[in-house]
């Protein structure tokens, strides 16, 4: 069991260090309530001694006020940054610990360009966190999807602050 | 294609009774619904369950479904030529969404736009010769329209943020959505970009103008 999450673990590291070199911490992008600080292609191997590797170590509702629930992405992008690894290992530890727990990721785009390739973008972006919080745990019967593309946007204003704020992913928990 | 229920589902609205049918609410993404040239088909994007967005085409008849598209990338926006024997679609498997075609019997897509890291969006004009788009230039999103048998792109409006362009039934001018500040207004403008015009409102946000076809009587 062990080895088996070490390797899941070794495969998201993976995944992150992608795109690791293009990170860019956004001001608008942290919602201030990450009890870590970032997580970059440097800290790899610094996962154990955090103390965030392991599921079990989690205790899934408890720890629900305290996390963030909005990923943000850069402008055509839905590439995960790598800030996220952290905060979405705990989210798949809540699915992964109970089995009951069902989320639904709201994948959005700026406002900018076509309308219906802006819900591919929502999307795209929804599907990457999925795939990252199955790759940790989840299992696919809990964490559905939609993208709202450009329609419901969380900020209104046509600036770059706005539109970091509108790339997002939303995490929300059914029945809580 | 209401967002019923958080989940994006596709009807067809008779304008004369009202009346709405369901036509498709299948897992993930329903979209870009666009009827075929004799109204029995729909071109629509499908995502299912993994969020693949691929084009298909549905019998409206048979309530069948048959995917054209099989690419990871995502693959949206289709349209049908006027011939009902093609359609015109928005992908980005080259790493930015360009336009392709590809036969409504289905086959390999070819790629129709090279101009650019942004063309989107496409809707071809009446008599076929000329395809609308959305056109990344400079920074700004721009209506353009490509003249299919040169290959010469026209870029039509001057906004930042211009989109959904539709044209005339004569295929001689466009309506498109543009910006006045915060606000969604309409112009229109002749097909070779010599005249343009902002359409008055009475406010409110507008969006997706759509020129109705002639009359079928």
């Amino acid at each position: 069991m062990k080895l088996t999450q070490l390797v899941l673990i070794a495969l998201a590291m993976f995944l992150f260090a992608g795109c690791a070199g293009n990170t860019i911490p956004d001001p608008d992008a942290d919602g201030g309530t990450m009890a870590d600080g970032g997580f970059d292609s440097a800290d790899t191997d610094g996962m154990d001694s955090d103390g965030m590797g392991f599921g079990e170590e989690f205790d899934g509702t408890n720890d629900m006020d305290e996390l963030t629930m909005i990923i943000y992405f850069d402008f055509d992008q839905s590439t995960l940054r790598a800030e996220y690894s952290d905060l979405l290992q705990r989210h798949a530890a809540n699915l992964s610990n109970d089995g009951r727990a069902q989320i639904r990721l709201e994948g959005h785009a700026d406002e900018r360009g076509s309308r219906e390739y802006n819900i591919g973008l929502g999307e795209r972006r929804s599907q990457a966190v999925r795939s990252l919080l199955l790759i940790q745990g989840g299992s696919p019967g809990q964490i559905s999807t939609v993208s709202f593309g450009e329609e419901r946007p969380a900020a209104f204003g046509s600036d770059e602050s706005s539109y970091g704020q509108n790339r997002r992913v939303e995490i929300k928990y059914d029945n809580q | 294609m209401p967002f019923e229920d958080n989940v994006a589902t596709i009807f067809v609205q008779t304008l004369r009774s009202g009346n709405r049918i369901k036509l498709s609410s299948r897992p993930g993404i329903n979209g870009a619904p666009a009827f075929s040239p004799d109204g029995r088909k729909l071109v629509l994007t499908l995502g299912g369950i993994d969020g693949n967005l691929d084009i298909y085409i549905l019998d409206r008849a048979t309530r069948q479904v048959k995917r054209l598209t099989t690419n990871r990338s995502i693959d949206t926006e289709g349209t049908w030529a006027p011939d009902g024997q093609t359609i015109y679609f928005t992908s980005d498997r080259s790493g930015g969404p360009q336009i392709y075609k590809i036969s409504a019997n289905g086959g390999s897509p070819t790629r129709v736009t090279f101009e650019g890291s942004y063309n989107a969006r496409p809707r071809l004009s009446p008599d076929g010769g000329k395809l609308a788009l959305v056109h990344l230039d400079r920074g700004n999103y721009r209506v353009g329209v490509l003249d299919l048998s040169d290959g010469e792109l026209l870029i039509l409006s001057a906004g930042n943020q211009d989109e959904s362009p539709s044209f005339a039934p004569n295929s001689d001018s466009l309506i498109y959505a543009t910006r006045d500040g915060s606000e969604g207004v309409l112009e229109m403008v002749s097909a070779d970009g010599l005249y343009r015009q902002r359409l008055a409102s009475r406010g409110g946000d507008i969006r997706e103008p759509v020129w109705s076809p002639f009359p079928r009587y």
